[in-house]
């Protein structure tokens, strides 16, 4: 049956509106991403998007809160057939470290001693002394759905004194370690960016190479590359990276130094290289995580809030930040 | 559904509820699901980025949409093989924009411990979600800007 004038004419207009519909989405999401990534991190969208996860972290966390002995469940079922071999071994490890212990102490008397003498920054103890950093711990509310971020949200923010580019930490076997650092802050929530994510640059060295300083940022999926580590440093593989925890240009870093990051898996040649290519293993999976530590830094004094390019931190934020080295 | 994981995969459960609303309600609300959900994924989700998965998601619900009122519909083999697709498009959208950012991936590391176990899980986790979508949303109905005048 031929439609008539009419029925066609309604056709064609409903099938130009759909169209034009379509077309204005498409449009609008392009904008979107234009402007998201045209303009700071105090811009209007990035605004929304902290008020959004400031109004929807709350229901996540709840949400979270009930899958949580669920997720417990299975982590324990999984865990069950390592548990005895892990028992063992971490009884051999309690001797040994009881002897280490003393020793610890009196190296630790000596150190405070001499950091006193010098004037020199104090590391980081997550047991003992922050060095000036508050401990805030946050159960992680959500995470990326994408591996190409690997972040996730934690249920504290700004109310709480969590600022960008704050470090985060969890626990490892070799103790607290860095995970990530902060890249957005809402008042009620905090976005984290793993050491892992591609946009995440740390400062860092290897205490047993040498006083040389580099550059920590993601390569392959949860694994990192330090760079900018000349040809003499005596970089060998099992030693262990920290954070580097020093600034450039007269701007102190939010990042306390020592705090352990990772390991180091590889060292790759450098017969015509200046620098050496160094592979590094997190010491913590925080894709496994269920809480987060954040290190609250003191209130910055005038001086160290001023603006100023930083060679560290999150990639993806264009505005004034402290230095993340 | 973060919190499953298999290798770097995370099933795209997004994928599948924007194909089965598709391909039983058409193109417009097809794509305008796929927007919103795909918006609201970047809002509630620490993802920094915006208005990327929305348009992925619009593309996919806009092209699922013309399988609405087919014979395909009516099955479930069909909506299976566009949600495992669609999970393609988005991984591989994703990844076109990453390396447009600067963010870069081994090519055998993505397929490896990305693409694959993401499709799989996506494979696996999706015909429940389509099998509750179908019986909440009903008979396939293309749903058209505004209705007929006479």
């Amino acid at each position: 049956m031929a439609s008539s004038p009419a029925t066609t004419g309604i056709a064609r207009r409903r099938n130009n509106l759909r169209r034009g519909i379509i077309a204005a989405l498409v449009i609008l999401c392009l904008g979107l991403f234009t402007v998201y990534f045209r303009e700071s991190d105090d811009g209007a969208l990035h605004g929304a998007q902290s008020t959004a996860a400031s109004v929807i972290s709350p229901v996540q966390e709840v949400a979270t809160r009930a899958v949580e002995p669920f997720r417990d469940a299975w982590g324990w079922a999984s865990s069950l057939k390592d548990a005895r071999d892990r028992s063992a071994s971490l009884e051999t490890e309690v001797d040994r470290l009881r002897g280490e212990v003393v020793f610890s102490d009196v190296q630790a008397q000596r150190l405070d001693e001499l950091e006193k003498l010098l004037g020199v920054e104090k590391l980081v103890d997550a047991s003992k002394d922050l060095g000036g950093y508050e401990a805030k711990t946050s159960s992680v509310v959500t995470r990326s759905i994408s591996p190409w971020w690997r972040s996730a949200r934690v249920g504290i923010g700004s109310s709480d004194g969590v600022m960008r580019n704050s470090p985060v930490l969890a626990g490892s076997e070799q103790g607290a370690a860095l995970v990530g650092i902060v890249t957005n802050v809402s008042s009620r929530s905090a976005d984290v960016s793993f050491v892992t994510d591609g946009r995440t640059e740390v400062g860092g060295r290897i205490p047993d190479a040498g006083p040389y300083f580099g550059l920590l940022s993601s390569i392959t999926p949860g694994q990192l590359q330090l760079s900018g580590i000349p040809k003499e440093a005596a970089v060998k593989t099992g030693q262990a990276v920290v954070t580097g925890g020093f600034g450039v240009k007269g701007l102190q870093s939010p990042y306390p130094p020592g705090v352990p990051v990772g390991v180091v898996t590889s060292v790759g040649p450098q017969e015509v290289d200046v620098d050496r290519t160094v592979q590094v293993t997190p010491y913590v999976d925080p894709r496994t995580l269920s809480y987060l530590t954040v290190l609250v830094p003191p209130p910055p004094s005038p001086c160290r809030a001023a603006a100023a390019p930083a060679w560290g931190g999150s990639r993806s934020s264009p505005s004034p930040r402290w230095s993340c080295r | 559904m973060p919190y499953i994981n298999v290798a770097d995969g995370i099933p795209d459960l997004i994928a599948p509820t924007v194909v089965v609303i598709a391909i039983l309600r058409g193109t417009l609300v097809g794509a305008v699901t796929g927007f919103a959900m795909g918006l609201l994924v970047e809002l509630s989700s620490p993802v920094g980025t915006l208005g990327v998965l929305a348009l992925l998601y619009l593309v996919i619900g806009a092209w699922c949409g013309r399988y609405c009122s087919r014979d395909e519909s009516s099955t479930l083999t069909a909506p299976l093989v566009l949600s495992v697709a669609a999970a393609l498009v988005t991984q591989i959208g994703v990844m076109i924009f990453q390396l447009m950012l600067g963010t870069h991936m081994g090519a055998s590391e993505f397929i490896v411990s990305v693409l694959l176990p993401t499709l799989a899980l996506t494979a696996l986790l999706s015909p429940p979600v389509l099998l509750i979508g179908r019986r909440l949303i009903g008979p396939p109905r293309v749903v058209e800007p505004y209705a007929v005048r006479t």
